[in-house]
């Protein structure tokens, strides 16, 4: 049922990408999607097309996980494309009453697509192949120099790890209360919207008790182990950036030299 | 007239890299009357297996028949199978949420349609069978009640759902041992005042030898042994270690006396005959 779910989605392996450090990942990333709207030909979506399916390659990620990823938004990947195609002025191939489809929106819609689509399986190879513990590490570290103008990193990536860590449990209670109420003829699926909110209530009640149950306790199990937020705490894995990390910085800054070269190029 | 299970398997997370099969081609009937308990080790498959006989999870595959009907095929009578077992799981004080401990308690009834006269005397007998006492503990929320009077209530929620099947999934855990007797010995007198079915998940191997007629001990998701919990504590000591099984305490007690050369009836689980057994032993010798 619920704990079917995946949850952060991390895909355990030991691929390059996996071996990474979180904060090469977390800023390759964030340069590679601001890249993918450099893209404005076709010849520039074809090279980011092969360059993802080369990562997915690498990471040796199966490919129904990455289909899996982009299920929850389909909704809106099919309302981009339809928006595009309808709004975009330009010569008109199909009607359909007051809606008029022109080539030039067609065209604009693909690409508005592609590029959506590309943004969502490029951040969900992040999550795939970055543990949610390595993931919070990454970004303490690279908030760390914001510290000093009063930015609490070391707490947002503590925060961070606890809601992270919780999900399951949560998701794990919710499923057993769940069960629980269904076992004493709840019905959680069926009558209309007011009803099914009123029905949610033998599930809801229980279900923050028991989250501020939990989060008292482990307060209390923090604070018992002499917990005091970051100042002058030392890790367990410390990171380090070693040769690969340079050597995907270098492949990225072909990848993003290349889809340059190519915007000016062609027009 | 029974519950079946037939050749049921339980896969978790199916088609991810954690995919765990959590119960393996299961087969098992449960008779009326019977007090069944389930034992096994954590992660044993247990809780999963119980799971299935109100088909709250869904085989992988294999089928499940409460009375001859297949419960995971739709429509009115299938449901009205299922609703026939009731299911106290571990912990169930957290799925409390009502102003009230009777409304808490009325909150199954009212959903399977019971007319409000006949709710209060669910509630009375339902509180009467965990031991409360209905003047006193109706009105009250159940959040300020002490955990063993919370679980009570909890079961109490179940009970007056009036099941012919009632399941407990380790009804005693975390309770301390006055509390875990006083559940125990609610059960076993609604057991033998009703006749009702009863399958007990515990870890409590004495509990569950005294008390069960039947006893399924389970490891790594099969079923290991199905007998007779005299029979299977005294003969099958060595396949309950390899499941991560204790052995109760009077059972070891016994054996020791044996094996010390003393001639003496040692397949007993309750501790009454257990006495007697020692004491005619020595009167022989």
């Amino acid at each position: 049922m619920l704990t079917d779910i995946m949850l952060g989605q991390y895909f355990p392996g030991n691929s390059l990408l996996h071996l990474l450090d979180p904060r090469t990942k977390i800023i390759s990333t964030i340069l590679f999607i601001s890249s993918i709207f450099l893209a404005n030909t076709y010849q520039a979506y074809i090279i980011l097309a092969a360059f993802i399916v080369f990562i997915i390659a690498l990471a040796a990620i199966p490919p129904t996980m990455i289909l899996r990823s982009l299920k929850p938004l389909w909704i809106i990947i099919v309302l981009t494309l339809l928006i595009h195609i309808f709004t975009t002025p330009g010569s008109i191939i199909y009607k359909i009453g007051p809606l008029a489809a022109t080539q030039e929106g067609v065209r604009q819609g693909l690409f508005m697509t592609i590029r959506l689509v590309f943004l969502i399986v490029v951040s969900s190879l992040l999550t795939f192949t970055t543990s949610p513990i390595a993931l919070t590490d990454g970004i303490e570290r690279l908030l760390n120099p914001f510290k000093k103008i009063g930015l609490p990193a070391h707490e947002l990536a503590m925060m961070m790890t606890i809601a992270l860590r919780f999900i399951p449990t949560l998701l794990e209670e919710t499923d057993k209360i769940m069960k629980a109420q269904m076992a004493r003829g709840a019905d959680f699926t069926s009558g209309n919207i007011l009803r099914r909110a009123r029905n949610m209530i033998p599930l809801l009640v229980p279900l923050f008790i028991s989250a501020f149950r939990r989060a008292d306790e482990l307060a209390t199990a923090m604070e018992a182990r002499c917990y005091r937020g970051g100042h002058q705490r030392t890790r367990m894995k410390e990171l380090h950036i070693t040769k690969r990390d340079w050597l995907a910085y270098g492949v990225l800054g072909i990848i993003i030299g290349v889809l340059v070269a190519v915007r000016i190029t062609l027009r | 007239m029974s519950i079946r299970l037939q050749d049921v398997t339980y896969i978790y997370m199916s088609k991810t890299p954690y995919e765990k099969a959590a119960i393996k081609k299961i087969d098992l009937e449960i008779k009326p009357g019977e007090f069944v308990g389930i034992i096994g080790h954590t992660g044993s498959g247990k809780s999963t297996l119980v799971q299935h006989l109100n088909g709250l999870l869904k085989p992988s595959s294999g089928m499940v028949h409460i009375d001859g009907q297949n419960i995971h095929e739709k429509g009115e009578t299938a449901r009205n199978a299922k609703r026939s077992v009731g299911m106290v799981f571990q912990y169930p004080e957290h799925q409390l949420f009502e102003e009230s401990v009777y409304e808490d308690i009325a909150f199954g009834p009212r959903n399977l349609g019971v007319k409000e006269e006949e709710v209060e005397t669910r509630v009375k007998k339902a509180l009467d069978f965990v031991g409360l006492d209905f003047e006193k503990f109706a009105k009250r929320t159940p959040f300020q009640l002490s955990g063993g009077q919370m679980r009570r209530v909890a079961i109490a929620g179940v009970v007056a759902l009036d099941p012919k099947y009632l399941v407990l999934d380790e009804p005693s855990a975390g309770l301390d041992p006055r509390g875990r007797d006083e559940i125990f010995g609610q059960i076993m007198k609604l057991h033998q005042a009703t006749g009702i079915t009863v399958v007990l998940v515990s870890h409590n191997m004495e509990d569950v030898a005294r008390m069960a007629n039947r006893l399924i001990v389970m490891n790594k998701g099969e079923i290991l042994l199905d007998g007779k919990p005299k029979d299977i504590f005294c003969n099958h000591q060595a396949q309950l270690k390899e499941a991560g099984v204790d052995v109760p305490p009077l059972t070891l007690l016994m054996n020791q006396f044996k094996q010390r050369g003393l001639e003496i009836d040692s397949a007993v689980v309750d501790i009454a005959t257990a006495a007697q057994n020692v004491y005619k032993a020595v009167r022989r010798g």
